[in-house]
């Protein structure tokens, strides 16, 4: 499938065209349809049609015929229309090499234009036209989901600002404009994860008293066996699905308001970038487990009372129902350069949050560390100096 | 055989007993011979300014250093219009050596003014109980606070150990000097560094708690280790079973805390001490 340096175009993209003037529609984050930019027209990302002239929109019924088509779907672009399935996808699984380069021709403009093997949505860096690349959104590899975007790439200073609001010793003028490098919005694939884990675990907790007696003082330790059992079912934890990405700020971006997770639509993506998933929900299974076996020790825990020095002695809890899904979530993605460092935020183009290691200014930190120092010390050694 | 030991046993208690009482004797009949105990405030008197302010009757000091310090003295007297005294003696004859400093001072005679204003050094040489006394009063009682006693005798104190008597003696004075003069000490470098120390721990804490104040949110980016807010509650239910297994003792040794405390040290002072010419004496010494 994928060619490192392949001079014939191979890949298969499509434009959302608008139907009246021909010109390429891109997603319009205020209004939440797709608009022209030439002719101002409007559209529901519903309504969009693909280039066969059918709705985009998917059925469920289709997409558990999804196994067999999973393979060959991006082969033939022209296949009935299916939603991921990983059971399906897995089955039929043929070792990919998702990390070269494959190219294109524009639809628009005719130019051959490489980008990465997993892309799932690009401009073209001739025409500036936003390019849908079919095979990597379409048929077995179309996400279950899509939240698109919220937040106004121009509204995301506001959510900076609040951002680094508390932050003392941010150096001066660090998210000025000049020193923010170009915002990108992108839509990250992420999985999310059912489960359910029964069983329970066993706890031992003390019950402590003392008191004096004679010249003694008596501590008496009551130990006890504390069984918590039960089932816990945890629902859509987001996991990135990109080598790319950051894991620790993909995890930091969350939560998502799931209430807005709507069927996927390649309408949504044009005016955006996107990747389709090179890593795979096996490969990011521990990232999950271990936040939900953290999580049912704590809520289990949370549940013992009374009990000092709570301890877990046995361990019998059990993890099924495990399923997935494979959605697109709005991120954006910029960075700043600081005394010759790089530093890389990202936002939740859903909420607005951002999140990132900011730099610390050294001039700042002594000062911080530096008047209060200096006033403790004067008012001291001057009452000291006064009383001696 | 029975009789001659209880013959012996007896000589033995009388012998005790008769050096006890000689000891006691000795003791209470040894008060030197200008003492006198039945002393009031109705018997001060103001001394002929040519007695000696400079008496060593302990044999320490040679000709001229004799000389040299009784000129000190005057001159200190010439300044501040109070009388400066030092004896030196080989016993104190049975008295405290604060009592000897206060009474000696009130019955010779000595004080300048109403209020008898003076400095007194008393320097005892009695075998196995060297010490020194000093004592300020009338005026001069003010400067004699413990910090500044103790100021003058840790500059008096290495020549004294030394052997060095006359540079002691004349050290202090020259100490009391510029402490009737200016008033109080100029602070030494170790007093500064400790209100440097007892200033910069603080300082210091509330500096670094600042610090740790303003840092502590600059990293906002971490890989979640938990999933509490995808759990759905009315998926999931939890029961509990507590069982009890063993009940252990552990007995500490802890007698409830008494406060008796003893101070001990080599210096000692004394504040507001009344000689029974019934004024106030104030100031410290040393074993040496």
């Amino acid at each position: 499938m994928s060619s490192e340096t392949n001079n014939v175009p191979s890949g298969k993209m499509f434009l959302h065209k608008c139907p009246n003037c021909n010109a390429t529609l891109e997603f319009d984050i205020r209004s939440g349809n797709v608009i022209c930019s030439y002719c101002g027209s409007s559209y529901d990302v519903e309504t969009l049609l693909t280039e066969n002239g059918r709705p985009e929109q998917g059925t469920a019924s289709q997409s558990s015929q999804a196994a067999q088509n999973a393979q060959t779907a991006q082969e033939n672009a022209d296949a009935p229309l299916r939603e991921f399935d990983w059971g399906a996808y897995k089955k039929h699984l043929k070792r990919e090499d998702l990390s070269g380069t494959k190219s294109y021709l524009c639809q628009t403009c005719g130019a051959e234009v490489i980008l990465d093997t997993i892309t799932a949505s690009a401009q073209c860096p001739y025409c500036g036209n936003f390019l849908i690349l079919t095979e990597n959104v379409m048929a077995g590899l179309r996400p279950n989901g899509i939240i698109p975007f919220k937040i106004l790439p121009e509204k995301l200073s506001d959510s900076v600002k609040n951002f680094y609001k508390n932050k003392k010793l941010l150096p001066f003028h660090f998210f000025d404009k000049n020193r923010m490098e170009k915002v990108r919005g992108l839509y990250v694939p992420f999985w999310l994860y059912d489960c359910s884990l029964s069983g329970g675990i066993t706890f031992l907790g003390d019950k402590v008293s003392s008191f004096r007696s004679g010249d003694y003082i008596c501590t008496e330790t009551s130990e006890y066996k504390l069984f918590r059992s039960g089932d816990m079912t945890f629902a859509r934890i987001p996991v990135d699905a990109s080598i790319k990405m950051p894991n620790d700020l993909m995890d930091s971006i969350e939560p998502f308001d799931y209430s807005q997770l709507t069927e996927f639509n390649s309408g949504y993506l044009t005016g955006f970038i996107a990747d389709r998933f090179d890593s795979d929900p096996d490969e990011n299974l521990p990232r999950m487990t271990t936040r939900v076996g953290n999580s049912a020790v704590e809520i289990l825990r949370q549940n013992i009372q009374g009990y000092s020095n709570v301890r877990v002695s046995e361990n019998g809890l059990n993890m099924s129902d495990s399923s997935v899904k494979y959605v697109m979530l709005p991120v954006y993605l910029f960075d700043c350069t600081y005394a010759g460092k790089t530093y890389h935020y990202a936002a939740n183009g859903q909420t607005g949050k951002v999140v990132g290691e900011l730099p610390v200014s050294k001039g700042k930190k002594w000062l911080y560390f530096g008047i209060p120092f200096l006033i403790v010390f004067a008012l001291i050694f001057a009452f000291l100096m006064m009383l001696s | 055989m029975k009789n001659k030991k209880i013959a012996a046993r007896l000589v033995i208690v009388l012998f005790s007993i008769c050096l006890l009482t000689a000891g006691l004797a000795v003791t209470v009949s040894a008060y030197p011979e200008w003492y006198r105990s039945d002393f009031t405030s109705d018997d001060l008197f103001h001394n002929d300014p040519s007695t000696p302010r400079l008496i060593d009757n302990a044999g320490i000091l040679s000709e001229s250093q004799f000389s040299s310090l009784s000129d000190q003295l005057a001159q200190l007297k010439s300044k501040f219009g109070a009388d400066f005294v030092v004896v030196t003696v080989d016993s104190l004859e049975g008295l405290y050596i604060e009592d000897y400093a206060a009474e000696f001072y009130d019955q010779n005679g000595y004080g300048v003014g109403n209020n008898y204003s003076g400095v007194i050094m008393v320097v005892s040489f009695e075998p196995g109980n060297r010490q020194w006394w000093t004592f300020g009063t009338g005026d001069c009682e003010k400067y004699f606070t413990k910090d500044n006693v103790n100021t003058m005798d840790d500059v008096m104190e290495p020549y004294m150990v030394d052997g060095n008597y006359y540079m002691g003696i004349s050290e202090y004075f020259k100490k009391v000097d510029v402490l009737l003069t200016n008033g109080k000490f100029p602070k030494s470098f170790s007093e500064v560094f400790r209100c440097v120390m007892f200033a910069g721990i603080p300082a210091l804490i509330a500096g670094l708690i600042s610090l740790g104040s303003a840092s502590g949110s600059m990293k906002a980016v971490s890989t979640a280790v938990q999933a509490n807010q995808y759990l759905v509650p009315e998926r999931s239910n939890i029961v509990g079973n507590d069982e009890f297994i063993r009940t252990t003792m552990t007995r500490t040794y802890s007698p409830p805390s008494s406060s008796s405390g003893r101070s001990g040290g080599g210096s000692s002072y004394s504040g507001g001490h009344h000689s029974s010419g019934g004024h106030s004496f104030s100031g410290g010494g040393r074993h040496f």
